[in-house]
């Protein structure tokens, strides 16, 4: 007999959270790194570009595709951009080791919640568990590895049906984004930018229809590759674009490789 | 003294007793593979007999409300701590029940100094095909059987009364259920239903070819006033998070 789960005679009863479960069972999410001294730790992978605004129909949420370590490039087609359910994507800049576990434990405790509490998780909750998660890697952050400042697109179809965007710092706390949301080693130029089409354009990204969104994505991140080696832009060699996701009333939807290729090679095309 | 053969023997035989008795009143619960997935179908009462349990899992249950939200929570948790330390692929049912909830409904059973645990169930695991398909029968005393194959043609009830269940086992020839549709599929269960509740009610002999064939009629053997209580494991979402969902009553058309 295993030991895992409440036992049906047990004292403890659903709370619907998943990572108390997990405690309760013996396995944690994160291990603290007391006691490592910094020259002793491996080269992390990391690093990247990830965005996110608001456009006419909804909110926008895209990220490169490499991961690299040191001057490495580990991997060039990595997905930093993360349904967590059919409401809620994240995109992770940082350690992908602890960032990719973030994203794996928020997906189970979302639906672990759901069916155990027989209800959705609130928008509030599901921003606050995230916070959470940031919180509860701290000890990681300090050492100098397994930092993740992610962003969170979501929604609540039945209290608050418009998309809304969230911003982390290394620390867990969380803020509301209006305008944009930035984060990852390239993304202080794409800030740059969209602060620029923002408050100078005449055309801010709200304006602008769901083509215009992803090409405007599309370019961002191809500029955030020209300064920082650490984000892959657009692979034109072997084709490899960035993962670009909408949330909009509608519910959520992954822009398809096809449809990337052609926003880009009509930028291309406009250019000549 | 518990702690004698007899005496446990007795204790056992008078907690079983007691524990079939409390059940009886329990409405029975039909599931039925079919071509589309998995359908579960009961009569709906003040509390909810039909839940989801994990991306491909469903659970019918019968007993006390809060002895089925045990039961019921024990599963979603073994499920979604094996789902996130292994991966969704390795949660199965039939893991679940030998290694998980038999065990505990067991053990829970025979603690004959606490209470009882009033519960039966039946666990729905959907597959690629109607073929793959496997439903467990589960028991308060931690006894279950698996059903999949050419067995799954019949469906699974079970009941308050446990000879009802015992009944459609032994049935021979078993009668055949239509299931290549949903709508097929849902008038075979509520055939299934009605047999069953009528079975362990008030008409203890009637055979299923007894049964009327005429939709409102076949409702009316329910009661005047009967709701259908139903979900789907739908195996056109088979691969995404959630294939549980409850369809609309014109889509089975009940």
């Amino acid at each position: 007999m295993t030991s895992h789960g409440t036992r049906p005679g047990g004292p403890e009863m659903g709370t619907g959270d998943f990572t108390e479960l997990l405690r309760r069972n013996g396995t944690t999410v994160h291990v603290p790194m007391e006691g490592l001294r910094a020259s002793a730790l491996p080269t992390q992978t990391e690093a990247t570009t990830v965005l996110s605004f608001p456009y006419k129909g909804g909110v926008l949420i895209a990220g490169d595709r490499r991961a690299t370590a040191g001057n490495i490039i580990m991997y060039d087609r990595a997905d930093k951009v993360i349904e967590l359910d059919k409401d809620t994507i994240i995109a992770i800049a940082g350690s992908p080791a602890v960032a990719f576990e973030m994203a794996r434990t928020l997906q189970t405790s979302f639906q672990y919640y759901r069916r155990s509490q027989l209800q959705t998780l609130s928008l509030a909750a599901k921003v606050r568990a995230l916070g959470k998660l940031i919180k509860d890697n701290l000890p990681m952050t300090l050492q100098g590895v397994g930092a993740v400042v992610p962003i969170l697109a979501a929604r609540d179809p039945q209290h608050q049906p418009e998309p809304s965007l969230y911003f982390y710092d290394a620390l867990g706390a969380q803020f509301l984004a209006v305008d944009f949301a930035v984060s990852g080693s390239g993304s202080p130029a794409a800030r740059s930018i969209l602060q620029w089409i923002n408050r100078w354009s005449g055309q801010p990204t709200s304006t602008r229809d769901e083509k215009q969104a992803v090409q405007l994505a599309l370019q961002l991140l191809d500029v955030a590759a020209e300064s920082d080696s650490a984000t892959g832009g657009v692979d034109r060699r072997s084709q490899v674009f960035p993962q670009v996701k909408l949330l909009s009333r509608e519910g959520l939807r992954s822009v398809s490789v096809e449809d990337l290729r052609e926003a880009f090679t009509a930028l291309e095309a406009a250019q000549k | 003294m518990t702690e004698e053969p007899y005496r446990w023997l007795e204790a056992i035989t008078n907690r079983r007793e007691y524990i079939e008795d409390q059940l009886t009143p329990g409405l029975p619960v039909v599931a039925l593979s079919a071509d589309p997935g998995i359908l579960l179908l009961s009569i709906k009462t003040s509390t909810p007999k039909l839940f989801e349990i994990y991306d491909h899992l469903a659970l019918g249950s019968i007993g006390h409300p809060a002895d089925i939200e045990k039961v019921r929570q024990t599963v979603i948790d073994a499920a979604h701590v094996d789902g996130f330390t292994r991966s969704p692929n390795d949660v199965t049912a039939r893991r679940l029940v030998s290694y998980n909830l038999a065990p505990a409904l067991k053990a829970a059973f025979e603690q004959i100094f606490a209470a009882p645990l009033l519960f039966r169930g039946i666990l729905a695991e959907l597959g690629a095909t109607a073929a793959d398909d496997v439903l467990w029968r589960l028991d308060y005393d931690g006894s279950f059987a698996a059903q999949s194959g050419n067995e799954l043609a019949c469906g699974v009830v079970i009941s308050g009364p446990r000879q009802v269940g015992k009944d459609w086992v032994a049935q021979s020839p078993k009668p055949a259920l239509e299931r290549s549709n949903l709508k097929a599929a849902a008038y075979s269960a509520l055939r299934l239903l009605v047999w069953a509740k009528l079975r362990g009610t008030k008409d203890q002999g009637i055979e299923f070819a007894a049964l009327p064939t005429d939709l409102a009629e076949l409702k009316g053997k329910l009661g005047p006033d009967a709701a259908l209580e139903f979900a789907l494991l739908d195996r056109a979402l088979l691969g995404q998070p959630i294939a549980y969902r409850v369809p609309t009553a014109d889509e089975l058309g009940l």
